[in-house]
């Protein structure tokens, strides 16, 4: 079974600012991917949320694309 | 019909974010992510940090940890900003943020100073969890090519038609034409 890779690289925050590993966790219409999909644990699930969030208000990630 | 507006919601969010974080008078680490307009100078842009968010932030008591110098990026969308009855839409911008420790009901405050300035596009303001490292992180950096504005490039525009372009042999010709100036002198 795959595990987090937060978990993996013993990662404590996701930091809205690393817009380039956000950009790994959302689809093809810029929509966050469920975490059965990526097997990112619950925990950092909703730390990626916010981060994505966050960066999105800030126009570093778009709301939609397409 | 309705139309819920997302923008609007994720701003609703970050204010109630910024309520909480008022609550209470102790001292806490906060970070400030922001976008400065990208018309100000490269020159000018440290100047412009310090009087947006330094001198407000040191004028309430607070003091800087770390920041993170602000770079141009382009925008995932078109940032609109308005002064007065004037909208402006950017597509890109300087990114920079900064980390400082400041008591919670001065957090009310310094929201109140940064709304004002022109020069912000837009902020977040963070309050970090008490064991968060006090040196910023630097997030990923694009390399980014700078989007010339319309009033740089009609005075580029006149500029370049004014000195007119220079082909090779004209090149040579006032090489060599240097050269036997030297020479003679």
């Amino acid at each position: 079974m795959k595990q987090c890779q937060f978990c993996t690289n013993n990662t404590k925050d996701i930091d809205y600012k690393d817009t380039e590993i956000l950009k790994g966790y959302l689809d093809s219409h810029a929509r966050i991917t469920k975490h059965r999909r990526t097997s990112v644990c619950s925990r950092h699930q909703r730390k990626l949320s916010l981060a994505i969030k966050r960066a999105r208000f800030l126009a570093l990630l778009p709301f939609t694309i397409g | 019909m309705c139309r819920f507006d997302l923008r609007l919601f994720y701003a609703r969010i970050m204010a109630m974010e910024n309520e909480e974080m008022t609550v209470g008078s102790e001292t806490n680490l906060y970070e400030i992510g922001y976008l400065l307009s990208p018309l100000v100078p490269i020159e000018e842009v440290a100047s412009a940090i310090d009087k947006t968010f330094r001198m407000p932030i040191e004028s309430l008591g607070g003091e800087v940890a770390s920041q993170l110098m602000p770079f141009l990026r382009p925008l995932a969308y078109a940032v609109v900003k308005s002064v007065g009855s004037k909208r402006s839409s950017y597509k890109d911008a300087y990114f920079g943020a900064m980390r400082f420790d400041l008591k919670a009901d001065q957090v009310e405050a310094l929201n109140k100073m940064i709304e004002k300035s022109e020069l912000v596009l837009r902020y977040i303001l963070i309050r970090l969890p008490k064991n968060a490292d006090r040196v910023i992180t630097t997030g990923y950096r694009k390399p980014v090519i700078r989007r010339e504005h319309s009033l740089e490039k009609i005075i580029k525009d006149e500029v370049v038609a004014e000195k007119g372009e220079m082909n090779e042999e004209q090149i040579d010709k006032e090489i060599e034409g240097l050269l036997e100036e030297k020479v003679v002198a």
